[in-house]
């Protein structure tokens, strides 16, 4: 490596710098989901907080990956953090069939919606283009704990060295 | 120091596929919502279809202000048989009785509505426009909201 690049790089190995900029850009993701559900006063129901208790465990997991000297931590990471990822799929689900049941709900599809496929009545649900849930924000829940894993590469390897 | 190349090479691995399986889905949501602007160019004509088909209806409950309990009123602007439109409590009304003032009403999907705003309560004298701001997110049409409000009382 040039000595302009020693300095840039701080000296740190590719693999910490790139675990570095993943851990910054999951936290991003995880504030980024926090605004969007407190915006849009995602609290009516009991279901709608489950996204919440996610968010928090996300956070959980992320915080013990960055700490995972020891293999224990890693691995309560790595659980953690695959609980998160199930309840963001399964806020994906909840999101594409509350707009899929929404469907029929839009006055520009209230009497044509009966007469698409399935697969485009679930395509428009999938796509956002009926009803009222954005399936951008769950997936971004998911695209938080993928960074949160990504971060966890290596480490129990590292732990147990 | 052998070891190092490998190990090297096996995070790059796996970054790539994660990057990829990243990128896949939101690209693909993306581009879905994107083709949901067009289809807001169609609006105009249903919109007049469903007003032209429910104008008379929308006369029933918006200016009777004298209607404030939840007994049985008879609308003759409506067409022509009599319908009742049983007003219920928007904030205390069960479901199935949201959805049958609903039906009565001649509000389409009668079901679905009336678990929509059972779910969006409370409602306040705002004039529902709690409501109107919860059911626009399902691209409501104005005929369908009035007739649903003509049925909604908070007494």
């Amino acid at each position: 490596m040039s000595d302009i690049g020693q300095a840039v790089s701080g000296g740190m190995s590719p693999l910490t710098r790139i675990r570095k900029a993943t851990t910054g850009l999951a936290v991003v993701a995880i504030l980024g989901v926090a605004a969007e559900l407190t915006y849009s006063k995602h609290w009516d129901s009991p279901v709608q907080l489950i996204p919440w208790g996610t968010l928090v465990v996300t956070a959980v997991a992320l915080w013990f990956g960055v700490r995972a000297t020891t293999r224990q931590r890693a691995r309560i990471a790595q659980w953690l953090v695959g609980v998160a990822f199930l309840s963001s799929l399964f806020g994906v689900w909840e999101h594409i069939e509350s707009n899929h049941n929404a469907g029929a709900l839009d006055f520009r599809y209230a009497t044509t919606w009966s007469t698409f496929s399935s697969s485009k009545q679930w395509w428009m649900a999938i796509s956002g283009q009926v009803g009222p849930a954005p399936t951008l924000v769950p997936l971004s829940m998911l695209f938080a704990c993928a960074l949160v894993l990504i971060t966890m590469i290596g480490r129990r390897a590292e732990a147990g060295a | 120091m052998q070891q190092e190349p490998t190990i090297e090479r096996s995070w790059r691995k796996r970054l790539v596929a994660s990057a990829v399986m990243l990128a896949v889905p939101v690209t693909v949501v993306g581009c879905g919502s994107d083709s949901a602007s067009t289809a807001t160019d169609s609006s105009s004509s249903v919109v007049e279809d469903v007003e032209s088909t429910d104008s008379s209806a929308t006369d029933t409950g918006t200016t009777d202000s004298s209607a404030t309990d939840s007994e049985s009123t008879d609308s003759s602007a409506t067409d022509s048989s009599s319908v009742d439109t049983t007003q219920v409590n928007a904030n205390s009304a069960s479901v199935s009785e949201l959805a049958a003032a609903f039906e009565a009403a001649g509000v389409p999907n009668a079901s679905k509505w009336a678990r929509e705003v059972e779910e969006y309560r409370p409602y306040s004298d705002d004039n529902w426009q709690h409501l109107r701001e919860e059911l626009a997110k399902y691209n409501i049409d104005e005929a369908t909201f009035a007739l649903i409000t003509s049925v909604l009382t908070l007494d």
